[in-house]
Parts: C-alpha cells; structure tokens; sequence
C-alpha cells in the first residue's frame, strides 16, 4: 500500500480526508434529513471528490516538487466513477450528471489540457490504483475514459429557462459538496443544530403580541409584514426562525452589532457555537467582545465565514452576492435552501442592492429557502416586482400599527433651515437637526457656533476619523437615552437614521424622501407621547436645500414633497404607512429615474452568463461605492509616533494574527472614509501600506474634531503641476 | 452495406448560400445537391439517380475578395449608356461585388446510391473523372485525396466513442442528439448552426401545357452544422471500417 495525501499541511492521507467528509455528511443528514437533495449522490461525490490527487504529479506537488502540465485533480477523479454501476441500481442519468459535474468542478480550474493529456495522465494513474485501498469504496475501478454522456471537456450546466430543475439540482450538491469538504479541512462540523431559541425566546417570559403571535403561526410560510417601529420585529423574526438555522438581514453593520448583542442575551452561553455575525468587521467585533473570557476567536470565526452557527446576523452583500452566479456561489444558495432568512429594514437599499434582494428571493424560493420581510414602511414597487418573479408569499390583512401613541405633531416649512428658527425652538431641550449633507451640516454648526456654548452644539456625520467617530456616536447616544437630564444641539446627517436608539425632543430636518424622514423622525419622541402643544418635528423643503439628486432621486424627493402638502399637526403611524403607500407604489414611481435603475439593475445581473464573473469581480460590481481610507495630514503629524510603532508590529513577521489584526485596527482608527468625488490626486502626500492590498493615504485636508473632514480645495499651483 | 467515400482538398472556395448577392455567402460545407450535381455530372447522368450523402469537414479560415459580377434582366434590350457588354440584342452589366472564401477546405464526403449497381459507376467516375472536378463555383477544382468503396454498418457503442477528427458536419436535425458537439466557446455555450439545405429537385410546371412555366421545387433538408465531439453510447450509429461517421441524408 502506497500513501497518497490529500494535504501536506496538516499531513493527511486521502482516505482521512474523505472520512472527515463522511463525518459531515453524516451531521448534515442528521440535523436536516428533509433537504430535498438525492442524498445518495452526495454521498458518493464525497467519497469520489478527491481520488484524482492519486497522480503523481500532485502528490509530487504536496511533497513539494512541482511537476508542469498538472490536470485538475476534480477532472481526474470522474475516472473513477463506477457510473455503470451506478446505472444498474438505477439511479437517474441526470443525478449521475449532477455527480459528474459536482465532482468535476468543485474546485473552478482553468482546463488548459487537452483531452489526449487527460487521457493519457488516467492511464498513468491505473498503477496507482492497485496501490490504493479504501474501505469505503472496496471493489474501486478506473475508467479509461471520462464518460461524455456525463461529463466531457468545458461541459456546463447552466442556468436555462427549460433545464432550470437541473441547474438548481447540481447547485445544491456542488454547494454541499464544498460546505463538507472545506469544513472537513477546516476541522470544524458543518452544522450545527439549532435547539436552543425556542428555549431562549420562552425563558424571556413575554407575552407575544399580535404581531409575534402571527409570526409565529405562520412559521413555515414565506412572509411580508409591516409593523412599526417598537413592536419587536426583532423577536418576532426569531420567534419566526425557531428551532431551524437562520439568518438575519440587515442594512448597517451598527445594527447587525446591536441585534447580535441582543441575540446574545436571549441565547445565554456558548454563544460561539450557536450564533454569529458577519459583515466586513467581523474579526474586529469578536475581538471586541472577547474581554472577559477566551472563546477560542479563529475557529469562532472560521464557522461564522463558513455559514455552520444556526444563527447569522450579516449584511446583504454577504449572502446576496450569490446573484451573479461566479464560479463558487453554489455553496451560499445550497445553504439558503434549508434555511429561513429575515430581511429587516429593506427602506434603506438603494435601487441596485434592491434588485440584487428580489433576484436572491427568486433564487433562494426555488431551491426552498423561506423569507420574511420585517419592515417599518414598505413600498408598494417592492410587493409587485416580488409577484412578478412569481415567488409566492403571505401577507397580513392588516399592517401591525399602535395608534394609541401620538409621537410626532409635524409642522411643514417651506424654506431652508436657518439659525433663527433652531434659536428660537431651542429653550434648553435637546434638539436634533439633520440635513442632507455632511457640508450643510458643516455650514449650520458654524452659524451656530456664536450663539452656542461649545458643549451644548454638536456635530456629527460620516467623516470624522473613527476614532473621534466612535466617541461622538458615545456622547449622542449618552445624551439621547430616556433617561438623560442634558440637553443640546445636535447637528447630523442621514447617519442616524437608522439603528441609533436615541429621543430627542425636537427635530428639524431637511427632507429627503418620505421614507428617510419617517426614520428620521423615529429618533424623536421615540416611545413616548406628546403631550405639548404645537410641533416637536419640522421638515424644512424650501429652494435651498442639500443633496436633492446627489443623495436622494429627484422625483421621489417630489413626490415625497407633494405628499406632505396638507400636514399640518399630528400624524399617526397609519397616516406614515398609508402615505408611503402612495409615493412608492409602482404606479407613481413607473417612470422615475428610481424605477428605471431598479429594473435595469434587475436585466444587467440576469444578462450575465453563469460563472461568467470572478468572485473578485462580483464584489467589485456588487457594492458600488468606492471610497478611499485617508489620514488626515495633520491627524498624521500629531500621532506620527504612535502609527509608526503600529507600523512595525504589523509588518513584523512573527507574532500571531490576533495582535497584528489589533495593530491594524489601531491604525484604521486614525483614518476617515471619504468618496471619489471628494478625492483629489494631488492632495495625497505619502501612503501606508497595510498589506499588499490594503493602503491608507495620508491626506492634505483641513480636520477638526469639531467639524470633522473638509476638502482643501483644488490649489492653482498644484493643477500646473500636473498640467 | 456499402458507400464511395471522397476525401477532398480546395483551396479558396465558394459554396453560395441562394439570394446572397450584396456579398455572394458561402456555407461553411457544400450543401447535399452541390455534390449530387458534381457526381452527377462526374457519371454523365442524364436524369436523378436517388443517393444519400454524408458531408463532414472542416476549413481553416474565411476571406472576403472581389469578383466580377455580371447583371441582367429578363429581356432588357442592349443600351450602351448602361450596359458594357451586348449579348445578340440584349444587355449585361458588369461591375464588382464581393464574395466569401473558405481557406483550405478539407472534406469527406460518402455517397451510397440507392441502387447497389451505381457503385461501381460511380466509383470509376471519380476514380477517373472525364474532366476535371469541382464543387463549389465552376472555378473551384477539387484535389482528390482519396476514392475509395468503403463498407459501413450500424453500431451501437456501450461507452461514448470520441471522434477526434476536429470535423464539423451537417448533422440530420432528428439525430441532432445522437451526438455531442464541441459548444462551448470561452465558457458561452453555443448549440450549433441549423440550416435548411436543398438536396435535390423536381420539375413542376406552374403553367399550363401549352404555355408550359416549369420551376425547380427543392427537397430541403434541416440539419445541425457543430463541432462533433464524440458520438454517445446507446444509439444507432453509422461508421465505416475506417471510423468514419456517416451523417446520411
């Protein structure tokens, strides 16, 4: 018997590998034996997948020599597919089609061979076999050649209107496939079974409300439901998960922190077992959270990367990626088709991540993953596009509203926000002024500034460095608890919408649209009535305001506008929903700039053929935004010691991965996130170098930690310079 | 049973696709009745004689080039401000245009005549033709690599049967799936070409019997043009005792 590895590094044979992958298989099974997958054919493709490294040149390869003119070692495992066999006992040509396939490309290889060569390395491989006993697999044969009927060179499944069955039939092996086999290299189980939510949610002793009761009646149903603010959507999505893997969508990395937290508490210990979460800072908020005791972080994340924890609070763009079909997607759809996804605050997408949502929804429903929509306001475009991809869903009659409370009297402007007016509404409460853009808000403080003591204004917005950003989100936060006596001017822009739990007394806004100014108002009179006379919330529309068409669509700050003609005073949460009603029904949006993006969106991701795109490529496409961490040059000046100590840890070759991620984040601290349009070439005067990937800018600007970042503008001299 | 098989070389060649004047098209084979009308006239045949042809090939690259067009109009009389060439009292127009040309064409071709005796005739024809062939324009000599009587059979393979010829063939339309084809070009995947080709014709006679208008009515014939790649287990395949598939129509 000869040794053939699979992996140098923990050394391993072939057979230790597949039989870790057994192991898997046999925990997926257990934990969800209703998967609708032939479980047959996954199985064999995990004894079949890694046979192939039985040639020499791979294993010469692990031992460190490479020899030229490898053949993909998935190719080189269909030889060994005993597919007549598998014919006499009857199982389909197109579930040994899915197994061909499934094996074949479970790594996505470049097929730079041709087919002589590949005949030719299967024969080289028969001496192999003789040395090479498996007892899983006794009676072990090697074809001459690859079956074409199954598999032949460049051969795809893809994605047709007429062999759709097929197509999502191969995703969910091939997905699964991968799921064992890089868990099994990993060393970490699959799944795990989620028994232990049910228990939680019981052992908070609430009594359900309607909402909730509803959730939890319709448990095994495909969802959409409005309800406000403050009935517990949070509780109701897990109440609707219950006992099965789930996972919770949501738009700001602030809020997947906040529910996580939440989520932690209800589920008491071993946390790292049971939930996870995951967006791009996910390394950096375990760390964060490791404190106390030691929860073993890298493998910790490792099982929230692969999908295994029963619980996920992640982004979008974490999961939904999957629409553009790159080469490695299938393990995420594959995923989803057993488990149940709650999508909260789906107001906050832009039209692209919209359509990326609806096609994920079309996806995930045909290989049976189920969906609820938890939303505070809910446009009406939404509901049909999802029709019109004929994905099947339950809606209650009902949107489940409190109109008991009488949060918000609003007063309607039509003007801009000045000085005179916030003086004047000021009287020593805490007020909370939001505008469009970081500049007007830059602008407002500065009016302000002669009038104000200094610790009762405030500014806060996107860029500041993250340090400063950090302590101004504290100090907001401090302030705008319930229970907070102080009082003061708070200026800001759209990035307390959503997520911050904070109430102020009284707000002034810009508009922007119906929807960001219900969640604007949502951080006013939060919980409580109001009980005074007169207004606690003004909405400024007048000529001169910031950031129509630049953050928000031109027509749907129109219509938003028309809408609110006639308020005047108290507005009820049935009054917001049925207004939203109306600006975002398909009916009014049909010939928007909004509407015809969305739809666009929609074509262009479909338009791509499958596996046409790189996973790298997709992410570029997916999250369009591309902005540029800087360091301010003066905040560089003053910590120039301190980031040039971090430095040299991080470039230090010893130490282990925990300190040099806590080093890099040290630096980040010092940085600011600004867009293209606000980044300027020659204002760049040296560059730090995280990694090979990673660069931070040191940036010519004026900063402050009162007003934050502000662009140097374009310097005569400078453009002559490039000129 | 028993077929002539050919194997033929061209160099620049033209097979016109029927209505492409602007650009005079070329198929990328010749299509059945070219061939029938080359044997035909190979043999000396006065009439039809029913044969069903296999066509399989492959060209190396294609070139746009000029040639001289001739125009005329059933019974445009001679007018020297706008024809160049008087033929008795009527006119012709000669100008330029462009047609397509297959570079290096190399083809099989099997012929199995309905009647067995034709064999024979047919083989000595080619063997030695009384002028020189050509397929394609009248201008398009072929080399002839080979003549030869071939036997073929039908087979059924138990494992797929590569065919590494690299040909591409008019494949019948109902047998499209008696094979698999190379189709996949930089991942996209590509079904092949189909087209309706003629093979033979009758004459039909629209008009009356003393004012006779007799047109050409054409057998048109539907097949996929691909790569084939191998021809798959479980079906009734054709090849002769050289390996070569035949593709009969």
């Amino acid at each position: 018997m000869n040794e053939y590895l699979a992996k140098s590094k923990p050394r391993e044979t072939i057979q230790e590998h597949t039989d870790n992958l057994v192991k898997n298989f046999k925990i997926l099974k257990e934990i969800y034996p209703n998967l609708n997958i032939n479980w047959d054919i996954l199985y064999w493709a995990v004894i079949y997948h890694d046979l192939g490294k039985m040639n020499l040149k791979f294993q010469s390869k692990l031992k460190g020599k490479r020899i030229s003119g490898e053949i993909p070692h998935g190719i080189l495992s269909l030889a060994f597919i005993d597919y007549e066999k598998l014919e006499d006992e009857e199982y389909s040509e197109e579930d040994i089609r899915v197994l061909f396939h499934a094996v074949a490309y479970h790594h996505d290889r470049k097929f730079d061979f041709s087919e002589d060569e590949l005949i030719d390395e299967i024969s080289l491989m028969e001496k192999e076999v003789d040395n090479f006993y498996y007892d899983k697999i006794p009676d072990l044969i090697i074809n001459e050649e690859i079956e074409a009927d199954y598999f032949y060179k460049n051969d795809r499944i893809f994605l047709n209107e007429n062999k759709e069955g097929l197509f999502f039939k191969y995703t969910l092996i091939k997905g699964l496939l991968n799921r064992l086999d890089y868990a099994a290299s990993a060393y970490i189980p699959v799944e795990r079974k989620n028994d232990f939510l049910v228990e939680g949610m019981e052992k908070l002793g609430f009594i359900w409300n309607d909402l909730q009761k509803f959730m939890l009646k319709n448990q095994s149903e495909n969802l959409i439901v409005v309800a406000q603010t403050g009935m517990g959507k949070t509780e109701g999505g897990l109440l609707w998960i219950g006992d099965n893997k789930g996972f919770f969508i949501l738009p700001l990395k602030t809020a997947i922190n906040a529910i996580y937290d939440r989520v932690v508490q209800i589920i008491g210990n071993g946390v790292e077992e049971k939930v996870g979460l995951l967006h791009s800072d996910t390394y950096k908020e375990y760390l964060a959270r490791e404190k106390d005791e030691k929860i073993g972080i890298d493998d910790y994340f490792k099982r929230t990367k692969q999908l295994s924890l029963p619980l996920t609070i992640c982004t979008l763009d974490q999961l939904f990626d999957l629409v553009y079909r790159y080469p490695g997607f299938e393990q995420k759809l594959a995923t989803l088709s057993y488990s149940k996804i709650v999508i909260d605050e789906i107001q906050m997408y832009s039209p692209d991540l919209l359509a990326y949502l609806i096609i994920g929804l079309e996806y995930i429903n045909k290989v049976g993953g189920k969906f609820a929509i938890l939303t505070a306001t809910l446009p009406g475009i939404i509901v049909d596009l999802l029709k019109e991809s004929k994905i099947e869903f339950k809606m209650p009659e009902k949107p489940f509203i409190d109109n008991e409370l009488k949060r918000h009297s609003v007063k309607i402007l039509d003007n801009e926000i000045d000085k005179g007016i916030i003086l004047e509404k000021y009287k020593k409460n805490k007020v909370l002024i939001i505008c469009n853009t970081v500049k007007k808000a830059q602008e407002i403080y500065g009016e302000l500034k002669e009038y104000i003591e200094k610790e009762r204004l405030n500014l806060f917005h996107s860029k500041y460095i993250r340090k400063d950003r950090g302590e101004k989100e504290q100090a907001i936060l401090e302030i705008g608890s319930k229970n907070s006596k102080e009082y003061g001017i708070w200026i800001a822009t759209q990035i307390v919408e959503a997520s911050l739990d904070i109430d102020f007394d009284i707000l002034l806004t810009e508009l922007s649209d119906l929807n960001g100014l219900f969640q604007r108002m949502g951080r006013c009179y939060r919980k409580r009535n109001f009980e005074g006379t007169g207004y606690n919330c003004y909405v400024f529309c007048g000529k001169g305001i910031s950031g129509v068409n630049k953050v928000v669509d031109k027509d749907i700050h129109k219509f938003s506008k028309e809408a609110l003609k006639n308020i005047d005073g108290f507005i009820t949460e049935e009054n917001k929903i049925n207004m939203i009603d109306k600006v975002y029904s398909t009916k009014s949006l049909e010939n928007t700039e909004y509407y015809k993006k969305l739809k666009k969106s929609i074509k262009y991701v479909k338009s791509f053929e499958d596996y046409e795109l790189t996973k790298s490529e997709t992410r570029d496409r997916f999250r369009n935004i591309s902005s540029w961490n800087i360091i301010p040059k003066t905040v560089y000046d003053k910590n120039i010691d301190k980031i040039e100590e971090l430095m040299k840890i991080i470039k230090e070759k010893h130490i282990s991965r925990e300190e040099r991620f806590k080093a890099k984040l040290a630096v980040l601290e010092y940085t600011v996130a600004i867009y293209e349009y606000d980044y300027y070439k020659y204002n760049v005067e040296g560059i730090i170098e995280l990694s090979k990937y990673e660069r931070i800018y040191i940036y010519n600007c004026e900063y402050s930690k009162e007003l934050g970042f502000k662009n140097v503008e374009k310097q005569e001299d400078s453009i002559n310079n490039i000129i | 049973m028993k077929a002539i098989r050919l194997s033929l070389y061209q160099d620049l060649v033209n097979y016109k696709k029927p209505m492409s004047f602007q650009l005079k098209e070329t198929y990328p084979l010749p299509p059945y009745s070219t061939i029938i009308g080359m044997v035909h006239n190979a043999c000396k045949f006065e009439e039809y004689k029913e044969m069903d042809i296999s066509v399989q090939g492959k060209y190396f690259s294609k070139v746009n080039d000029l040639y001289t067009r001739y125009e005329f109009k059933n019974g445009m009389k001679y007018d020297k401000t706008r024809h160049q060439i008087k033929a008795g009292d009527y006119g012709v127009t000669r100008g330029i245009s462009t047609q397509e040309l297959l570079v290096d064409v190399e083809l099989i071709i099997h012929i199995v005549p309905k009647d067995e005796n034709l064999i024979d005739i047919i083989y000595n024809s080619l063997k030695e033709p009384w002028e020189y062939l050509s397929l394609g324009r009248r201008e398009d000599i072929v080399t002839i690599e080979e003549v030869k009587i071939v036997d073929f059979e039908e087979v059924e393979y138990q494992k797929s049967q590569r065919y590494d010829f690299g040909y591409f063939a008019y494949v019948p339309y109902e047998k499209k799936d008696d094979f698999k084809y190379i189709k996949n070009i930089q991942n996209i995947e590509v079904e092949g070409t189909i087209f309706t080709i003629n093979k033979n014709y009758q004459l039909v006679n629209y008009g009356t019997k003393a004012k006779p208008k007799i047109f050409r009515k054409w057998k048109k014939i539907k097949v996929k043009y691909a790569e084939i790649r191998n021809a798959s287990r479980r079906k009734e395949i054709l090849v002769d005792n050289d390996g070569y598939i035949l593709f009969l129509v």
